[in-house]
């Protein structure tokens, strides 16, 4: 009986928390706006001078306002505020959307992306906004992790089919510490801290966390997978059952 | 082509000005949904950029009073607004209704995408 007042008191806390922060993500979209429309129009206007310098600026605005959206799409669910239904997505077509929102900062990064279908596949079953929100934080967080020796890399959007469905994941060479990072996001969400590990940035914590939220919201599970002799992090989707004409 | 941009943000304002000018269209700027229709019946434009989230009357008050109008009925709406679409896609029927052709997100829209979706209309002939 002692507890509830607490235990009330806890969750009003998380929710206010939620609250506050998916303020602040909001409020951060007008700068970010700014930012990457500016640098975008300062292109335009001198395309010779600074170019390359505005479109960096351009390219990390853009790619900040999407890892916002994604964020908010995890703490919405994280707080239960969202719930996502599920549908028959064409999963080519959703990862090849993936691998243009992410080309302008692998590009920025000396990284090819290369989109790989192992088969022919059809829908799965997923909610579109939130797999290529959660595949997006992936690609960011791996093009963080990427080996920084290596002059050119390539990060992998791929699918392939197993037993137990459409693995559908991102993949990248190299020895990149990724059960950690998974570790790191799931000690952050179950005890509240940030990021516990040094030799992550803060940022692929807070991608991972908003992945795994995600995916849990779509009855799968983020994981490390194997794909091609390379690693990655992945969920397993189910085929969608309805019919489709060919 | 004359272009009246409804968008409350006045920075953002001044970017996508410049940006459609140099696509080579005059733009009306207004901030709110009540001198969007002054500005309407004095400029005549042949196309409309609407932010939905506007203060006092909202974007979908400005369409309805709009639409409301038989010379209007034909200019294209280009919503181009810091509304999801996913929340938007209940009032999908609605919007197309209110003769909304185009929906763009603002914080995933770049400028070229922008002038690329205006430059698929052509004048209004009068």
């Amino acid at each position: 009986m002692k507890q509830a007042p607490n235990g009330g008191r806890q969750v009003a806390d998380h929710i206010s928390d939620t609250q506050m922060l998916c303020s602040i993500a909001e409020q951060l979209k007008a700068p970010l706006m700014y930012l990457a429309r500016q640098a975008e129009l300062a292109q335009q206007l001198n395309p010779v001078e600074s170019g390359a310098t505005f479109k960096s600026m351009q390219t990390h605005a853009d790619m900040a306002l999407r890892l916002v959206d994604s964020y908010l799409l995890g703490l919405d669910l994280s707080n239960r505020q969202v719930s996502l239904e599920l549908e028959p997505v064409p999963i080519a077509a959703a990862l090849y959307d993936v691998a243009h929102d992410l080309t302008p900062i692998a590009k920025q990064r000396n990284t090819d992306i290369e989109l790989v279908l192992a088969g022919k596949y059809g829908q799965v079953m997923a909610h579109p906004i939130g797999l290529r929100a959660a595949l997006y934080g992936l690609g960011f967080v791996l093009s963080e992790v990427i080996h920084p020796e290596k002059i050119r890399n390539t990060l992998r959007v791929a699918a392939h089919r197993t037993k137990g469905g459409i693995v559908t994941g991102l993949y990248i060479d190299g020895p990149a510490d990724l059960q950690t990072s998974i570790a790191a996001s799931k000690i952050s969400q179950n005890i509240g801290m940030r990021q516990p590990f040094t030799n992550l940035t803060a940022s692929s914590g807070a991608g991972v966390f908003v992945a795994n939220t995600i995916f849990d919201a779509m009855d799968t599970k983020l994981r490390v997978g194997r794909f091609k002799n390379q690693q990655g992090l992945a969920a397993t989707l189910q085929p969608s059952k309805q019919l489709q004409l060919v | 082509m004359h272009i009246l941009l409804i968008e409350p943000d006045t920075v953002l304002a001044q970017i996508y000005i410049q940006a459609l000018e140099n696509a080579g269209h005059s733009i009306s700027f207004v901030r709110e949904a009540d001198a969007a229709i002054h500005t309407a019946d004095r400029k005549k434009p042949d196309l409309v950029v609407l932010e939905m989230q506007l203060t006092c009357h909202s974007g979908t008050a400005f369409l309805q009073e709009f639409r409301s109008y038989a010379d209007w009925q034909d200019i294209p709406v280009v919503l181009h607004t810091v509304i999801p679409l996913a929340k938007l896609s209940r009032f999908k029927d609605a919007l197309q209704e209110m003769g909304v052709t185009h929906q763009l997100y603002k914080p995933h829209t770049t400028l070229r995408q922008l002038v690329s979706v205006i430059n698929q209309y052509t004048p209004v002939s009068t």
